[in-house]
C-alpha cells in the first residue's frame, strides 16, 4: 500500500516539476521536487527501493521533460543509491524530522545536479564546468531550501 | 542456481544499479533516434493540453509590461515597414536586372505560446499549432524580431520549440554587414557563441548576426542576435563572438511558424562540412 502512495505522489510532484516548476525559477535555476521526495523515500525504506524509486521516477521525469532520455534517470539512480548508505532503520525520525535530511538533500542535490549536467553538456559547446557550478550549485541550494519547508512541517507535528 | 540467486539476493543493491545503469545508459543512446519520436509526441500533447488550460498564470504579472513594450515596438515597426517596402521594391528590380532569382517566399503559420519552460536545462516553448495545421519536426520558429529556435516535436494540435539557448541548437549564420560566416551555438548562459571567426575578418561589436542561405532548417537573413563582445582565442588566428539574442526568449508570447519542406539532408551535408572546417582550422591552431 505505502508504494502505491509513493508512486502517485511521485507522479504527481513530475508534473508539478514539469508543468510549474518555471513559476519558482531564479536566474535559470529551479527546485527538484522530485529528489527531495526521493530522498525521504531513500532515508524511510532504504537504498534498493530507493534507488529503484529514483530510476522509475527519473525515467518518467525524463519521458514528460523532453529532455536527453535516460538523464535524469541515471542521475536519480545514482544519487538515490548513494544516499542509501546513510540508511539507518533505528534512527529513521530522527533523520527525516531533523538537519540531517537537510545535509542529505544536499549531497544527492550536488551528485544529482553535477552528473545531470555531465550528460547534458556532453558534446555541445557548452562548458560543464561553468555549467554545473552557474546553475548545479545554484539549483543545489534551491533545492535545500525548499527542502526545509516538509523538515518544519514535520518537526511540528512531532511536537504536537 | 539457488547459491547464485542467494548472491544475487544479497547484493541486490548492486546488481539493482548496475541493471538500472545500463538501462539509463541504453536510453541516452536512443534518445536522439527516431524509434522515440512517437513517445515524443505523445508527451507534447498530454504536456500542452495542461499547459494551455493553465497559461494565463503567467499573464497577469507581464501583461502591463509587455503591453507599453508592444506599443514602442509598432510604432518603430510601422516607421521600419515603410522603408523596407520601398528597398524590397529596389531590391527585386536591381534582382530582375542582374538575372539573380527571386528568394523563396516563407508561408508563416501565426502561433500562440501556451506554455514556456525557462529553466536553463530545458528552454522549451509549446506552441498552440500542431501537424493538423501542417507544423513538422525541424520548421523554424521566428517573430518580428527574430529567430526564436526550431520545432523540436509535434502532436496533432500541439508542438514543442527547441529554443536558441538549447545545448542542441546549432545554426548556420552570418555577420550581416560583412557576409563573415559561422555557426552559432548556445554557450550555457544568457548568450550565443560564434567560435573559431578568423581574426582577419571583419566582425564588430555591434554587428547584426543573420542566419544563412546554407540553413535550411532557418530562412535566410533572419536575424539570430546581435555582437556582444569579440574575444581572441589564445594562442590561436581566431576569435570567439559573444551573440545576444535579438529576441527576449524569455518572455515571447505570439511567434510565427515558417511552414516550408524542410531538407534534412542538406542541413545535415552543411553542418557536417562546417564541422571538418572547424577541425581543419583547429589543426592548424595546433
Amino acid at each position: 500500500m505505502n508504494y502505491l502512495i509513493y508512486a502517485g505522489v511521485g507522479i504527481v510532484l513530475v508534473a508539478l516539476q514539469v508543468l510549474f516548476s518555471r513559476f519558482l525559477s531564479i536566474a535559470g535555476a529551479s527546485p527538484d521536487f522530485v529528489l527531495i521526495f526521493l530522498v525521504w523515500i531513500t532515508i524511510r525504506e532504504g537504498q534498493f527501493v530507493g534507488e529503484t524509486s529514483g530510476f522509475a521516477l527519473g525515467l518518467i521525469l525524463d519521458i514528460f521533460s523532453s529532455g536527453i532520455l535516460g538523464a535524469h534517470t541515471l542521475s536519480k539512480t545514482v544519487a538515490c543509491f548513494l544516499i542509501g548508505f546513510f540508511y539507518d532503520p533505528e534512527k529513521i525520525e530522527q533523520h527525516v524530522r531533523n538537519w540531517p535530511f537537510l545535509l542529505l538533500t544536499l549531497l544527492a542535490a550536488v551528485i544529482n545536479n553535477f552528473l545531470f549536467y555531465f550528460l547534458y553538456t556532453r558534446a555541445s559547446e557548452i562548458s560543464f564546468i561553468e555549467f554545473a557550478f552557474r546553475y548545479g550549485a545554484v539549483g543545489a541550494l534551491y533545492t535545500v531550501v525548499i527542502a526545509i519547508l516538509p523538515v518544519l512541517y514535520w518537526s511540528r507535528r512531532r511536537a504536537y | 542456481m539457488k547459491r547464485i540467486l542467494d548472491i544475487l539476493i544479497a547484493f541486490k543493491e548492486y546488481v539493482a544499479l548496475a541493471a538500472y545503469v545500463a538501462a539509463a545508459l541504453v536510453l541516452i543512446g536512443i534518445s536522439q533516434s527516431t524509434d522515440v519520436m512517437p513517445l515524443r509526441a505523445f508527451t507534447t500533447g498530454v504536456v500542452g493540453v495542461i499547459q494551455s488550460s493553465t497559461s494565463w498564470i503567467m499573464n497577469p504579472f507581464t501583461l502591463s509590461r509587455e503591453n507599453a513594450e508592444l506599443r514602442q515596438q509598432a510604432i518603430e515597426l510601422a516607421s521600419e515597414v515603410g522603408r523596407l517596402r520601398r528597398s524590397k521594391v529596389e531590391n527585386d528590380e536591381l534582382r530582375r536586372l542582374l538575372g539573380i532569382g527571386m528568394r523563396p517566399e516563407w508561408k508563416l503559420l501565426p502561433a500562440e505560446v501556451v506554455g514556456k519552460t525557462t529553466t536553463f536545462e530545458r528552454n522549451m516553448i509549446t506552441l498552440s499549432r500542431g501537424e493538423s495545421d501542417g507544423v513538422a519536426k525541424g520548421m523554424a520558429v521566428v517573430t518580428d524580431a527574430g529567430l526564436v529556435g526550431k520545432i523540436y516535436s509535434t502532436s496533432a494540435h500541439f508542438s514543442l520549440v527547441e529554443m536558441l539557448f538549447n545545448r542542441d541548437f546549432r545554426a548556420a549564420a552570418k555577420v550581416g554587414r560583412t557576409r563573415v560566416e559561422g555557426i552559432v551555438a548556445w554557450d550555457g548562459g544568457p548568450t550565443l557563441v560564434m567560435r573559431n571567426v578568423p581574426k582577419a575578418l571583419d566582425v564588430q561589436v555591434g554587428d547584426l548576426i543573420v542566419s544563412s542561405e546554407y540553413s535550411t532548417f532557418f530562412p535566410a537573413e533572419v536575424p539570430i542576435g546581435t555582437v556582444l563582445k569579440i574575444q581572441p582565442e589564445p594562442n590561436s588566428l581566431f576569435r570567439s563572438v559573444t551573440v545576444e539574442p535579438t529576441v527576449n526568449l524569455f518572455r515571447v508570447e505570439h511567434v510565427y511558424v515558417v511552414l516550408k519542406d524542410i531538407n534534412l539532408e542538406q542541413e545535415r551535408l552543411t553542418l557536417e562540412q562546417k564541422a571538418k572546417d572547424d577541425a581543419t582550422k583547429q589543426a592548424l591552431k595546433k
